[in-house]
């Protein structure tokens, strides 16, 4: 068999380049086809919203989630006590060895008093006798943590100091939550990789109902000579533009929603008032701008992955 | 213009559509390839259309190897051959002008010429009052002109017609033949397949006659069959 001589001339090397000149063309046929299968696009918009209202709902409760962890974890710390016979100079050093230590992120003096307080607030009951030189009650530092899960390492570390008589770390407490966190970030993922390609799944089938009812046309655009890429860029920006819009609906109503959400959530009336009371929630600032983007960009994607795949049988021609 | 060199086509289920067509079709000419159902009349201008790879041989186009062309090459071969069915193929969401001025648009054409190119081309097949018509309400010989403006618009120098006429009445037949004699005259090389006898005879042009994928007779100014070559 001959080879192809080199000699053959080919227009273009770049067809998937947006020409400007096209661009108007692109854009009057995605709008035609857009209103010309208005249910349909509709209908698309409005599952792809579902899903991105879900994955908004799921990345803000993981991030609130992890906060709430985070606050909880801070709380928690330990409680290193110090020798009965050390002097004030002494309990400084001490306090001031515990703070080079890695992973402390704070520390807090308790005195015996504030101590024996403490046990009778917890407890609910007076202990008069115990008060004063009668106090049992040692000298203690509250340590703040900045990873709980490196606990064990820190309570090594701190109860080599001189000074140390003992530490209270409630190991159960911080595995615990430790694994909570991870377990709702994990999930958090998982959800929002699920909702992403159930939405894929969805644009892919939308647009291959418009692009199975253009079978014929994508036949004769290819028999008059155009190439895929003219063919596609219509596809592609009414992949877009539904991914977009399904995506921008439900993040504007949750930006608006969410300070108002949280409020009904805490305020006095809320029904887990009394539940979350106290703990720190996200601000509308700290999830939207950095959410907003990636959610727009999510649909976008979505919306290109299912109009190119959904196209693919149709260009053989 | 064309020159097909020991072309076979073997399809997947061992069919056999063309075998070892050895042609030369030059330019300016008119070419008839007649032949009955199943001949390989169509499959010759699918090779052409490069719709299909050959099993075996060679197609050449204004001494151009087009046989091994590949997804990218092929729009642009085929935006230099005009092509019209038997079904017409128009787009049925457009109107007649914008089904013509799509295929200038494809291959990114400026406005002013569109506006130029495409009025004056339907005035050539007599559609320029019909201009705002969508398909649908054009009779069978209005749509056939209007794909065949669609083919020429873009002034190839080939036009390959896969029986044009099929659908029409003979006297809308003779009207699009007329159409075709005239742009042949203008210099564009018409090949043309076909089972329309009486025009074929009528016409005195280049018969290329074909037979289970055999090229069985090649006559210049022939008639659809002879002693030889009976249907």
């Amino acid at each position: 068999m001959k080879t192809t001589p080199n000699n053959r001339k080919v227009k273009s090397n770049k067809a998937s380049t947006l020409k400007l000149r096209n661009l108007r063309y692109y854009l009057s046929q995605t709008t035609k086809s857009l209103w010309r299968n208005k249910f349909m696009t509709i209908s698309s918009i409005i599952t792809v919203a579902a899903c991105m209202i879900m994955v908004i709902a799921s990345f803000a409760a993981t991030s609130n989630l992890n906060l709430f962890l985070d606050h909880l974890e801070s709380t928690v710390g330990m409680t290193v006590f110090l020798d009965e016979d050390l002097s004030e100079a002494g309990r400084d050093i001490v306090g001031q060895t515990i703070m080079v230590v890695e992973n402390v992120r704070d520390i807090r003096i308790i005195t015996p008093e504030e101590a024996l307080e403490n046990m009778e607030r917890q407890w609910g009951m007076n202990i008069e006798a115990l008060q004063g030189d009668a106090n049992p009650l040692r000298w203690s530092y509250m340590v703040e943590l900045y990873d709980l899960s490196l606990q064990s390492q820190t309570v090594d570390a701190v109860s080599l100091i001189f000074g140390v008589h003992s530490i209270d770390a409630s190991a159960d407490i911080s595995d615990t939550l430790v694994f909570i966190n991870n377990v709702v970030a994990i999930v958090g993922l998982i959800i929002i990789a699920v909702l992403g390609i159930l939405s894929i799944v969805i644009i892919t089938n939308t647009i291959k109902l418009t692009v199975n009812s253009r079978r014929n046309e994508i036949v004769i655009m290819k028999y008059v000579g155009a190439t895929d890429w003219f063919i596609r860029w219509p596809f592609i920006i009414e992949g877009v533009l539904v991914g977009v819009l399904g995506a921008l609906i439900p993040l504007v109503a949750a930006w608006f929603a969410y300070d108002n959400l949280v409020a009904s959530l805490t305020g006095d009336t809320g029904i887990f008032a009394a539940m979350l009371r106290g703990l720190p929630f996200r601000t509308t600032a700290e999830i939207f701008p950095f959410v907003a983007p990636i959610i727009i960009l999510l649909g976008a994607g979505i919306g290109v992955l299912g109009s190119a795949s959904s196209m693919r049988k149709h260009l053989n021609v | 213009m064309i020159k097909i060199i020991n072309a076979t086509k073997i399809y997947d289920n061992g069919a056999r559509g063309v075998q070892d067509v050895t042609l030369t079709i030059d330019k300016g000419e008119f070419a008839f390839i007649v032949g009955s159902s199943g001949s390989g009349k169509s499959t010759l201008i699918k090779i052409l259309l490069r719709e299909m790879d050959l099993t075996e041989g060679e197609i050449y186009i204004n001494g151009e190897d087009i046989t091994y062309y590949g997804k990218k090459e092929i729009p642009f071969l085929r935006r230099k051959m005009g092509v019209v069915f038997q079904d017409f193929r128009l787009l049925p969401t457009k109107t007649v002008y914008e089904n013509v001025a799509f295929a200038m648009q494809i291959t990114d054409a400026s406005s002013r010429e569109i506006r130029r190119n495409v009025p004056m081309v339907l005035s050539m097949v007599g559609l320029q009052k019909k201009s705002k018509a969508y398909p649908d309400q054009l009779s069978g010989g209005e749509q056939q002109r209007c794909a065949l403006a669609r083919a020429i618009v873009n002034n190839p120098p080939i036009l390959l017609c896969d029986e044009p006429t099929g659908n029409l009445d003979p006297d809308t037949a003779w009207d699009i033949m007329n159409l075709l004699d005239e742009i042949n005259s203008r210099g564009t090389t018409v090949v043309m397949a076909t089972h329309a006898w009486d025009l074929v005879d009528a016409m005195k042009k280049r018969v290329i006659a074909m037979k289970n994928g055999f090229v069985v007779r090649d006559v210049e100014k022939g008639g659809y069959s002879n002693e030889n070559y009976s249907e």
